[in-house]
């Protein structure tokens, strides 16, 4: 045998694009249904090149051998469809067959399936069918399986090529070689023109496979291939030159299309020996200079037998073994996806607009427990969403009413018939309408409250615990009650577990909200507290409860809050609910999280704009009066005598349990004697001023 | 067509009619055939709507590579999965006349540009798509580390354009595409004739007798300071 190196030729790689998937879909949908049976589809390749890179670092770009499915596949096989390929691009006409189910995809007859599109080019060849219209050369199978459910598509390519008896070798001294190692400059340039108005004449559609020659006057002629007789009479064999737009960047090895073509020159003109023109260009730059010649020829003249030979071709997986690929197309297609993609991208602006540090994927991750499903956890969670956070859970224990949906974004008229639906849970089921991506659930819980003396002990036994882990699975929890004594529980328990901790309460036309204190365990014996040097320095913040007797407004107003929760002036729960959420947000910025100490601004006009986090200040405590629409930023520090988060009632917590609990739920006084309050108020204080409040606030 | 000498100057400059934009992509196209250009000005076409007149766009494909930096190695990976448990093909895995290709090292991103006029804006809107091997899209995330190119990022900025991409329905084609803010464009299309010395106009934009742009040189200004956004940029090498 020859010793002569076989040829060896660089097989596709195929490339579909996601609008070609998208097209399958509405096709198998509204036109194929059930029928499986194969269509023909249009796919295109362009010529290979590598392009040098600039920079030193980097290694040169090879292109990949590809073979594209794109937006017209599915037009029909005509002048006007290949027209509306990609310019520089060279059709190939392909068979896709769509299997109903995975089972049906996995046991399919693959081999026969390919063995026809095999055939098939064989007898474009035999009939001369592939002499007129070479591109019939580059048949291809397309097996798909479209999991429209999941919008998931498995697939596997066939690129059949013929394999004749004898192989072909790179012919002696015919070894591949860049164009301008073997034509002078001139020469190629004049073989560009021509070729470029050969092209035209062409359409592109037959451009991919045509005939080189040098006139008598030395001009580089181009012909196309059913000129193959005439073009070349008169021609010594060294002069004949047969062209295929390459695929192929290597510049050791041809493309793919060849083997097809060789075996037609073979078959058709007896072609043993023959200078091979592999055709590459830079789209759109008018260079070719990495056009490739090589010499190739078959050792042994017989003739192909009349048989049709077997192909190869099937396109290896990602992992370099034969079978199939699949591609998960659920970010273009499903729509929860796309409202993903969509809030992600709204955010991902913010941040390259205004805030470079922006914590996206903090904020996302944060898990947020809503205690309260009425006006106030309505907005907050809206207000949640809007900063992409998809952790949400609701506690409440009401039924919507009539009077809700008008006040409450998270209910609708409907929920409030019959009786109402449990407003937790609704409010959950209406958020995932809002936004399918939220992870949201609703606990219809009654939270123990102080004075509320239990009447089955098994229940608030059993609500406690629900409580108890609700607030150690999240990471903030907002007070969003409409009564004082029901965020007794919740603020203890935020206390003892070092929550973040926000709370929202609403007067006729004034608010208040504020982050509850966390001790600062690193720096417990330093001072901790108001960044700003015109504040007195406070230890660790209040919580509600502290703040309700050191709070520097007055104590009288302070107790409407919260008390007359349903007379209230309509814009104050939005406002308020807005301030809490972006209240959070804000401490989540702070490298020191619920324990960050709080700032003031006395003087909007100062220089100075340093600020505590990205976003700005993060104040302890924001009261509201509608009556002059103004702010005010306080901060309370915690107080040691506090029924809530003083270190007396959380190490009585801690070592009594439940036991502690239950003795407060049914008397509240025990707290004010554990923490000395009742004394105080004994000595200070007019009667009245602060006790629960036995009144049973619609909750 | 449109002859390239003439120049033609828009009634409401910078904002185009959409008669007025398809003449502007069509002397973009041409202007792109007659020059080599490093851009490959040449790979633009112009769409017509299948069923209306008039409501065609501009498209181009681009192959990238990833963009070799440390900090996108790690987070990217092949989306594409192989299937297990199928039907046996018979080949024979070494067909000595196939080259052997060392499995997939290299990743290449497809990217589809659109230019669709924007009735609402009455400006230019640069959609597009980025996409693997086989079709599965880029996340937000990629998108942002892929495309734009970390140390171009103040250009960027300084070019008037603050990063605002979203993503809707194609126009024509209705699959969700992204796609460039355009409230900015009027602002930055003017402000590029306000200033001609700018540098971000290079020598064959010099069509600034009337203090702005004629039609014919519309599309190329725009591309020259929209484009940047999202790797569409002149003269940068991994751009095929
Ligand atoms: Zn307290």
């Amino acid at each position: 045998m020859s010793s002569n190196p076989l040829v060896q030729f660089v097989p596709y790689s195929s490339a579909v694009e996601a609008a070609f998937w998208h097209t399958l879909s509405t096709r198998k949908i509204d036109l194929y249904k059930l029928d499986d049976t194969s269509h023909d589809i249009l796919g295109y390749y362009s010529t290979g090149h590598t392009i040098t890179s600039q920079h030193a670092t980097e290694a040169n770009i090879s292109m990949p051998a590809r073979l594209c499915l794109g937006t017209g596949a599915f037009d029909d096989v005509n002048a006007a469809s290949f027209s509306r390929l990609p310019p520089f691009s060279y059709p190939s006409i392909g068979t896709i067959k769509n299997t109903n189910t995975i089972e049906d995809f996995k046991v399919l007859d693959k081999n026969a399936l390919f063995k026809e599109i095999t055939e098939q080019i064989w007898q474009d060849i035999n009939s001369g069918k592939a002499v007129k219209n070479p591109y019939l050369l580059t048949r291809f199978l397309l097996i798909t399986f479209a999991d429209l459910k999941k919008y998931k598509y498995h697939y596997w390519f066939g690129f059949p090529a013929l394999v004749t008896e004898t192989s072909w070798n790179v012919a002696k001294n015919g070894e591949i070689k860049v164009i301008s190692d073997l034509w002078e400059s001139k020469d190629i340039e004049r073989f560009r023109e021509n070729y470029d108005l050969f092209r035209q004449k062409q359409s592109c559609a037959n451009a991919g496979f045509f005939l080189v020659k040098r006139s008598n006057d030395n001009e580089i002629m181009i012909g196309g291939l059913s000129e193959f007789d005439t073009f070349f009479e008169g021609c010594d064999s060294d002069e004949k030159i047969v062209g295929f737009a390459d695929p192929s960047s290597l510049p050791t090895n041809p493309g793919w299309p060849l083997r097809n073509l060789l075996v037609l020159l073979q078959r058709r003109w007896n072609v043993y020996k023959i200078k091979i023109l592999c055709y590459r260009e830079i789209p759109g730059k008018k260079d070719i200079s990495q056009t490739c010649i090589l010499s190739v020829e078959i050792p042994n003249t017989a003739k192909i037998s009349d048989e049709c030979p077997k192909g190869v071709g099937w396109e290896k997986n990602s992992q370099g073994k034969l079978g199939p690929r699949s591609a998960d197309l659920a970010p273009l297609m499903d729509p929860t996806r796309l409202a993903d993609t969509s809030v992600d991208l709204n955010l991902k602006l913010m941040r390259w607009r205004i805030v470079p540090n922006l914590q996206l994927e903090k904020i996302r991750e944060t898990k947020c427990l809503l205690l309260g499903a009425g006006t106030l956890g309505c907005y907050v969670a809206r207000c949640l969403l809007g900063w992409g956070v998809r952790h949400i859970t609701f506690v409440d224990n009401a039924r919507v009413s009539f009077s809700n949906p008008v006040r409450q974004p998270l209910f609708f008229f409907e929920d409030s018939l019959e009786g109402g639906k449990l407003k937790a849970q609704t409010a959950a089921e209406n958020l995932k309408k809002v936004y399918p991506g939220s992870i949201t659930e609703g606990h219809n819980i009654s939270i123990p409250m102080p004075g509320h003396p239990i009447t089955s002990e098994s229940q608030t036994r059993s609500d406690v615990e629900k409580i108890t882990q609700l607030v150690d699975s999240h990471d903030v929890i907002f007070l969003l009650m409409d009564s004082r004594e029901s965020r007794w529980l919740p603020t203890l328990l935020g206390a003892s577990m070092r929550k973040l901790v926000i709370n929202t309460a609403l007067g006729f036309d004034t608010y208040v909200v504020m982050r509850h204190g966390v001790k600062d365990l690193d720096s417990a014996s330093k001072l901790t507290g108001a960044s700003s040097s015109k504040m007195p320095e406070v230890k660790q913040l209040g919580c509600y409860f502290c703040n309700d007797i050191v709070a520097p407004t007055d104590s009288l107003k302070d107790r409407t809050l919260d008390q007359q929760c349903t007379v209230t002036r309509p814009g104050l729960s939005a406002i308020a609910s807005a301030y809490a959420v972006e209240l959070m947000v804000s401490v989540l910025h702070h490298e020191k999280g619920p324990v960050a100490p709080a700032d003031t601004i006395n003087d909007p006009g100062s220089t100075d704009i340093s600020t505590s986090t990205p976003l700005g200040i993060i104040p302890h405590q924001i009261r509201g009066f509608l009556t002059n629409f103004n702010n005010l930023l306080i901060v309370g520090q915690a107080y040691d005598k506090c029924t809530a988060c003083s270190d007396k009632i959380l190490e009585e917590y801690k070592s009594n349990g439940f036991e502690f609990l239950k003795r407060v739920f049914d008397s509240p006084t025990y707290l004010e004697e554990l923490t000395g309050l009742a004394k105080l108020h004994q000595e200070s204080e007019a009667a009245g001023d602060f006790v629960w409040d036995e009144e049973d606030n619609e909750l | 067509m449109t002859n390239t000498l003439t120049q033609t100057y828009l009634k409401q400059y910078p904002f185009l009619t959409r008669q007025e934009f398809e003449i502007a992509a069509k002397s973009f196209l041409e202007q792109s055939k007659k020059s080599v250009r490093e851009d490959g000005g040449d790979l633009w076409v112009w769409n017509e709507h299948e069923k209306l007149k008039g409501f065609g766009y501009l498209s181009r494909k681009s192959i990238i590579q990833k963009l070799k930096s440390e900090s996108l190695n790690e987070n990217f990976t092949f989306i594409t999965t192989d299937d297990e448990n199928f039907e046996q093909v018979e080949e024979e895995l070494e067909d000595p006349s196939t080259l052997n290709i060392a499995s997939e090292t290299t990743e290449y991103l497809t990217v589809d540009y659109h230019i669709i006029y924007s009735t609402s804006y009455k400006v230019p809107v640069l959609y597009f798509n980025t996409y693997h091997k086989d079709g599965t899209p880029l996340t937000n995330d990629e998108i942002y580390s892929c495309l734009i190119e970390p140390s171009r990022l103040e250009d960027i900025k300084t070019a008037g354009f603050h990063g605002g991409i979203s993503q809707q329905d194609h126009p024509t084609l209705l699959i969700p595409f992204y796609y460039l803010h355009p409230c900015e464009t009027a602002t930055l299309m003017k402000s590029i004739v306000d200033k001609p010395q700018s540098t971000i106009l290079n020598s064959n934009n010099n069509n600034l007798l009337n203090g702005e742009i004629p039609i014919e040189g519309y599309i190329r200004s725009w591309l020259s300071l929209v484009g940047n956004v999202v790797g569409l940029k002149v003269g940068i090498g991994y751009f095929l």
